[in-house]
């Protein structure tokens, strides 16, 4: 079962990954598309960290003293007055893990 | 690259940890990194083996949970459907969150070139898979990775490459909305949550942006 279940999800995968970047599917864009398409990235990311932030396995965490709560504020924070990827990161996991250590 | 290769870590580390906690044999555990390369779809399939539900409904979810995968190769046409089918076939392969994220942080459009997304998706891929390695023989050793929240680690790195993205205030509007609507549809367990609170998002933005009468390049 288990090998024919990964084929089957690496197909579904894929199809999805590849069935716009082919040209011959014929695909004519409405201007409206196009001008969401620009905000695709920010909304996007934004929606996965939604339930992260939310919930454990289901769970509704507590609120407000919820470390992803308030590690994700801060991690804006940081975010907004470090340019720098990697150290923003590092600092923000850091908090958190902090955070997670004291509640 | 670096900072999304990061948050590959501990994300890389739970899925192949998890593929031994749901009962999958050590290559198959491997085969999955390698042949899916799907970090979301990895985590909910092996959620799902462990209550239970059957190979149909686990597709389907699957089918939704990547359909976000749609809008980023609609977003990344313009650069890649010209190109040579053996170039078309490993960019879509390769296509994941983080090659995704990687590609809009560029400015300049002239800086994506295939060999840029075939190298970046290349580089992720091999980080996926050491790191679900080491998942996979940590499972058996470290008993309970739950309490380390290695999740975590998406939201940092996501809300990190986010926020400069925020410039104007009708992706503010887009990114709370999607936000908001994320946790609501997640909490109702509505599948295909995050692609609906992404596409909502993203057209509640063109809608403020058009009655806030702002710029579009």
């Amino acid at each position: 079962m288990s090998w024919i279940l990964i084929l089957a999800l690496a197909t579904t995968v894929f199809f999805n990954r590849y069935i716009f970047l082919e040209p011959n599917v014929p695909l004519k864009i409405p201007q409206i598309i196009n001008r969401a398409l620009k905000y695709s990235a920010p909304c996007l990311m934004t929606a996965i960290c939604g339930p992260i932030i939310l919930m454990e396995h289901g769970v509704v965490r507590d609120f407000p003293q919820n470390p992803y709560f308030l590690g994700t504020l801060i991690s804006v924070i940081v975010a907004f007055y470090i340019k720098n990827i990697v150290n923003a990161v590092l600092l923000s996991m850091a908090i958190f893990y902090t955070i997670n250590y004291l509640i | 690259m670096l900072p999304l290769c990061v948050s590959v870590i501990p994300w890389g580390i739970l899925a192949g940890s998890m593929a031994i906690q749901a009962g999958l044999t050590f290559w198959q555990s491997v085969g999955m990194s390698a042949i899916v390369f799907a970090g979301a779809a990895q985590l909910v399939t092996l959620g799902m083996i462990m209550t239970g539900a059957n190979l149909f409904a686990i597709l389907v979810s699957v089918f939704f949970i990547t359909s976000q995968h749609f809008i980023y190769g609609l977003t990344l046409r313009e650069f890649v459907s010209h190109l040579k089918i053996k170039l078309r076939l490993p960019i879509g392969f390769l296509l994941t969150d983080e090659l995704f994220a990687l590609s809009e942080t560029k400015n300049k459009r002239s800086e994506l070139t295939p060999s840029y997304l075939i190298g970046a998706g290349l580089t992720f891929y091999l980080s996926w898979n050491a790191f679900s390695l080491m998942g996979i023989v940590m499972a058996s050793s470290v008993p309970d990775l739950d309490k380390y929240h290695l999740d975590y680690s998406i939201v940092a790195t996501f809300v990190t490459i986010v926020v400069p993205m925020v410039k104007k205030i009708s992706t503010v509007i887009g990114v709370v909305v999607s936000l908001l609507l994320a946790m609501l549809l997640s909490y109702w367990q509505l599948e295909g949550a995050i692609v609906i609170s992404g596409l909502c998002g993203m057209f509640s933005a063109v809608l403020a942006s058009v009655l806030l009468n702002e710029e579009h390049s």
